[in-house]
């Protein structure tokens, strides 16, 4: 018998359809996958199989068993007999997803307390066997700390073993390592595949083929709530039979896209380059660049020389000083030590006034445009605000917003509406417009589609690169994840801890490592290891297959 | 060539009450009913005479402790006086000192938080340790401190309850210019080569001030609660005057025998409050929608 | 240790802020003389120019400012809050045999209210009932209602009309239920609303979702999860909410005709006896900044994040 039996599921909240006529089974030791965008429905899926969906929901399935267990007509206080005790469940970021007031050994002692009455020593020492068990060291120690106090692959493992306190047989685990870096990632998957082996079903949560691809025995890919496509990896991820998910495959950026589209369909008007930058001369230098933050050094002697129009990547973790190097590059806080050189004269040794008048030539695109937005404006006023500073007379306005709307691929009336109420992708569209409206010699990118979607990413780096290509753009991305930054850049520097570690021309980089960090993290980086991904580009339609949202930004 | 609409002439107006860009949608009953009460009292406020005839202050011992009737609505005090009369007589003096008070706290208030939270350093330091000093009475407390130095009277507790109240708008005006300028979007027009200037007048002070009108709505009838307040103790306008807190104090002794002498005034000082508050709730929540 | 450092900075900031209360106090004394003579004998003008000068150096009025100053200062630090114009007390005898009343109200009623406000989020919290709507209700009126009026209204109907309570302020504890319960209704409010804020915000966390994938029960989720983290932001309102027990103690005092501070304050003001007002005003803002002291240790022994730093 199946551990987890699902047919023709559906999950509806007033109004909309979420899940529709999904069905899988899941076997003591097997891990299915679903994979899906935002909006998929796979959490919504996840939540429902643990009835937690949510008080307006209405779920309904023509069979949804639990070792033979009939799921779908249980009270309230029945589910609470099942959960924790024969499902366990798993979230992402261990930073929320534990209760931070609560120390690690009393959240896992929780589900333990909840479904068995053991005494309190026994529960004691179930703990520290669960804390050895998903490998965290010193258990001793590591039981009366707080989640907090752990680092993110330590506490994601606590998470994991809170899940499996009472023992479950079956373990639902929804996007367990998005919030990880790609090291710890791999640790954790790794983790996921021990219990496997000992007999635990999975269901694994993802928006990540690559991630899914090392684990599951099953996927199930999703879409607006249906089904488009299910088998085993072999033929889902190297012979897709549904378009849908050739494209999600074909929008997945690493070694094998560079230089080409991610995406079917023109974005944006394919223009021969307007402005043909001083090749090799350096845009924009920094020597030997030092900053802590109290008592952190957080940049340490950094060198960096941007040569005009490269696109220069820097790939690191988390925590590794990016965002703090960006900073100092833009001028927006000064080094400790050393400078930052800008088109050859000094940038960052200048007074706020002496930069002020050049400012325009080096712009920003950060992860999070709606930050960065008044929350007051709509997008016409956004892109006014940087029209006025660059002194366009009032009456050009309205033309030159169109020109930037379009030219980032969004319509007029977008001008209209505010922030909140676009998408993330059109969001970071009118954040590019309105860097564009500086007529920037430089861009930098910090983590720009790290909060997308693999097809909204896929059409924001396609933009980025057409809009690189027609006006001549000096661009430094940076990112933490490895496949973008081989798709756009040129060259790549890999930061580690403050450090440039390792610096040169991203097909050596990434083909020849010669750092120990660096070679960790591309040995860490999940692949999708039957690779005919090359064969997407060629011979196949125009299928708008994302929608619409491929024309006008999703 | 572009098609929009000509309302899009001028795109870059940027009209500092621009977060009250109300189109009247469906407003809620609630709200509808606490701007009609408001308005109502505000007709109370500036033409007593309209909306109750009868003198207030005239006496009749012939009346004396009436129950409502058709002829005396509200029923009649301890000296025959019309309660109905009196209470909407009264509503000019609450309703004077709550947005009295309120209006020059506000305005002082912002100054001092815009200088503090605009300046920083040593200069914004100064100031909020001054405004610690005064926040560590409680505003009632802290107004019949003053009225017990300035004596009392309705010209006093309306300076009394301003200057209690100006802490906390100042500090609220701080807090707010603190968390715009060290936001995504002021420090976006830093990158775009914005002067310090323009970034007050475009994204400093619009985003201070909206939240701030909002917050005075509200600030409105926890003035006129105190205002009650204190002429209940005693320290405001002093008889025969027909303030709502006065005349409670006044008819206490006589609740024994005439319950509604301690019912109506103190129902339109609720009601009153109520209005206030719910109008400020439904900005708040516009704003905060939109914000 | 981190938290001693931190403390000490408190102290030190606290006393400045009491410093700077005291001197403004002292100057507002300056700025507005109050004649003890006139306090004491009213306009009888049989006082002599002797008696006058005599009764003026006994308050030390007649030494120069500076003086004054550091007298006042001296006196302060040593716990003399002065001598009342009118009786003839020092202002700390005063305050003291009155403080006992009101720190009894006002205890028992914040007590109520908190039991109260938690009673009410738990059970409302993160639902959209009509117990929810009713409950947005009572919080309107307790929050635009005056505390007076409520206790008028209690007065007239459960001491007048239906002879449940006695009228009179002595009686043992049934004379303490309605002022109680005045001042417990007129701070319930704005303690319940953002008690429930906070517990609705608590219960959108993904780590509340987590104890429900753990088989608890709603009410254990609340009870062990949310209700610690709508307690920790309520710390940091709790001056505010001292600061409305004080105001609503006098008043409610005064409704009642209990004894206490609003009692003497109130006598104090309309006598013009300056040195127990100030004196009144001084141990307030002690109080206060020392709550200050207390809410903010409280609120970093509460949060473990801020407690210890991270690994």
């Amino acid at each position: 018998m199946s551990l987890l039996s699902v047919e023709n599921l559906s999950v509806t909240f007033p109004g909309t359809a979420a899940v529709q006529g999904l069905s899988f089974s899941v076997e003591a030791g097997q891990c299915v996958a679903i994979v899906g965008e935002s909006g998929s429905g796979k959490s919504v899926t996840a939540r429902a199989l643990v009835g937690l969906a949510g008080d307006n929901a209405a779920v309904s399935a023509q069979r949804l068993h639990l070792v033979g267990k009939d799921l779908l007509h249980l009270s309230p206080g029945q589910w609470r007999g099942i959960r924790g005790r024969h499902i366990g469940f798993v979230l992402q970021d261990a930073l929320v997803s534990l209760d931070p007031l609560k120390t690690i050994g009393s959240e896992i002692a929780e589900a333990l307390t909840e479904h068995a009455d053991m005494p309190c020593q026994d529960v004691r020492r179930k703990v520290l066997d669960l804390l050895t068990s998903v490998g965290i060291p010193n258990p001793e120690e590591r039981i009366g700390q707080f989640a907090h106090q752990l680092s993110g692959g330590l506490r994601q493992r606590a998470l994991i073993a809170s899940a499996i306190a009472a023992n479950p047989a079956l373990l639902i685990a929804d996007e367990p390592t998005t919030a990880l870096d790609v090291i710890v990632q791999a640790q954790i998957l790794a983790l996921l595949r021990e219990m496997k082996a000992k007999g635990t079903g999975i269901i694994l949560i993802s928006h990540d083929l690559a991630v899914v691809a090392s684990l599951a025995d099953h996927i199930v890919v999703l879409k607006d709530g249906v089904v488009v496509e299910a088998g085993p990896p072999s033929q889902v991820l190297s012979r897709p039979q549904a378009a849908y998910t050739r494209a999600l495959l074909a929008a997945i950026p690493s070694v094998e896209t560079k230089g080409q589209r991610l995406t079917f369909g023109s974005g944006t008007p394919d223009v021969p380059a307007a402005r043909t930058p001083q090749d090799g001369g350096i845009a924009l230098e920094a020597r030997s660049l030092t900053k802590s933050l109290g008592e952190r050094l957080v940049v340490d002697k950094v060198d960096v020389r941007l040569v005009a129009g490269e696109t220069l990547g820097l790939v690191g973790a988390s925590g590794s000083g990016k965002t703090t190097l960006a900073r100092l590059l833009l001028a927006l806080q000064q080094p400790d030590q050393g400078e930052v050189l800008f088109d050859g004269g000094p940038w960052s040794h200048l007074s706020e006034k002496q930069r002020r008048p050049h400012r325009p030539r080096l712009q920003l695109v950060s992860q999070d445009p709606l930050g960065s937005f008044d929350p007051r404006y709509r997008v016409i006023d956004i892109l006014a605000e940087a029209l006025e500073i660059i002194g366009l007379p009032k009456r050009e306005w309205t033309r030159r917003a169109t020109e930037l709307i379009r030219s980032v691929g969004l319509s007029d009336s977008h001008l209209l509406r505010r922030p909140r109420q676009l998408s993330g992708g059109q969001r970071q569209r009118v954040a590019i417009a309105r860097a564009l409206a500086m007529k920037p010699d430089i861009l930098i990118c910090d983590e720009p589609v790290s909060a997308l979607d693999v097809s909204t990413q896929a059409q924001v780096l396609d933009l980025l690169e057409d809009l690189k290509r027609q006006f001549g753009l000096t661009i430094l991305f940076i990112s933490h994840d490895l496949g973008v930054v081989h798709h756009v850049s040129d060259r790549v520097m890999v930061m580690h801890a403050g450090r440039i570690v390792e610096e040169g021309p991203v097909g050596d980089v990434f083909a020849r490592p010669r750092d120990a960090y660096t070679r960790e993290l591309l040995a860490a980086l999940p692949r999708i290891p039957f690779s005919s991904i090359a064969s997407k580009a060629k011979g196949y339609p125009h299928d708008h297959i994302l929608d619409s949202s491929v024309h006008i930004g999703a | 060539m572009t098609d929009l609409t000509p309302n899009l002439a001028d795109p870059a107006r940027m009209r500092a009450g621009s977060v009250f860009f109300m189109r009247l949608r469906r407003v809620p009953f609630g709200v509808a009913l606490a701007a009609t009460v408001l308005v109502f009292l505000a007709l109370c406020a500036v033409a007593p005479g309209i909306v109750a005839p009868k003198d207030p202050y005239k006496i009749s011992l012939l009346h004396t402790l009436r129950p409502p009737s058709l002829e005396f609505p509200f029923g009649t005090d301890q000296l025959g006086r019309d309660i109905f009369s009196r209470v909407v007589h009264g509503a000019s003096y609450s309703l004077t000192i709550g947005l009295g008070a309120t209006f020059i706290a506000v305005t002082i208030g912002l100054a001092v938080g815009l200088v503090a939270g605009s300046a920083g350093g040593a200069v914004d330091l100064a100031f909020m340790r001054v405004i610690d000093v005064l926040l560590a009475f409680p505003a009632l407390f802290m107004s019949m401190a003053v009225v017990a130095l300035l004596g009392t009277g309705s010209v006093n507790v309306l300076i009394a309850i301003a200057i209690a109240e100006i802490p906390r708008y100042a500090r609220i005006v701080r807090s707010q210019v603190l968390v715009v300028r060290t936001s995504g979007y002021v420090e976006a027009a830093r990158i775009l080569g914005q002067r310090r200037w323009r970034t007050l007048m475009r994204h400093v002070l619009p985003n201070t001030i909206g939240p701030l009108i909002v917050l005075s709505t509200l600030g409105i009838g926890s003035a006129i609660l105190s205002s009650a307040a204190l002429s209940y103790l005693g320290l405001g306008p002093k008889p025969p005057t027909p303030e709502w807190g006065l005349m409670l104090a006044e008819g206490q002794g006589y609740l024994r025998r005439a319950w509604w002498i301690g019912v109506f005034p103190g129902m339109f000082a609720t009601l009153t409050v109520i209005s206030t508050t719910v109008l400020g709730r439904y900005l708040k929540a516009l704003s905060d929608g939109r914000a | 240790m981190h938290i001693a450092r931190e403390l000490l900075i408190r102290i030190f900031a606290g006393a400045a802020v009491l410093w700077a209360a005291a001197s403004l106090a002292f100057a507002i004394l300056q700025l507005f003389p109050s004649d003890p003579v006139q306090v004491i004998y009213g306009a009888d003008s049989s006082v002599t120019p002797e008696l006058r000068a005599a009764i003026r150096a006994d308050f030390g009025l007649d030494r120069p400012v500076w003086e004054q100053y550091q007298h006042f200062l001296a006196r302060i630090v040593q716990g003399d809050l002065g001598t009342s114009y009118q009786q003839r007390r020092s202002v700390i005898s005063i305050i003291g045999s009155e403080l006992g009343s009101t720190l009894t109200l006002a205890s028992l009623s914040v007590l109520l209210a908190i039991v109260m406000a938690c009673l009410a989020s738990l059970v409302t919290s993160g639902r959209r009932t009509w117990l929810r709507k009713a409950l947005s209700s009572i919080e309107l009126l307790s929050v635009s209602t005056p505390a007076f009026w409520i206790g008028i209204l209690l007065l007239t109907f459960f001491s007048f009309k239906w002879q449940l309570f006695p009228v009179v302020a002595d009686e043992g504890w049934r004379s303490l239920v309605l002022p109680v319960a005045t001042l417990a209704l007129a701070v319930f409010g704005s303690l319940s609303q953002v008690m429930r804020e906070e517990m609705d915000l608590a219960l959108e966390q993904p780590f509340i979702l987590t104890a429900r994938t753990r088989g608890l029960s709603e009410w254990a989720v609340r009870w062990r999860h949310a209700l610690g983290h709508t307690l920790i932001p309520c710390i940091t309102i709790s001056t505010e909410t001292f600061g409305g027990l004080l105001a609503g103690s006098i008043i409610t005092e005064q409704v009642f005709g209990r004894p206490g501070l609003g009692r003497i304050t109130l006598e104090a003001i309309n006598n013009h006896d300056i040195p127990v007002v100030m004196g009144i005003v001084l141990l307030v803002a002690f109080v206060f900044v020392t709550l200050n002291i207390v809410a903010d240790l409280l609120y970093r022994l509460a949060d473990p994040r801020l407690r210890v730093s991270a690994a």
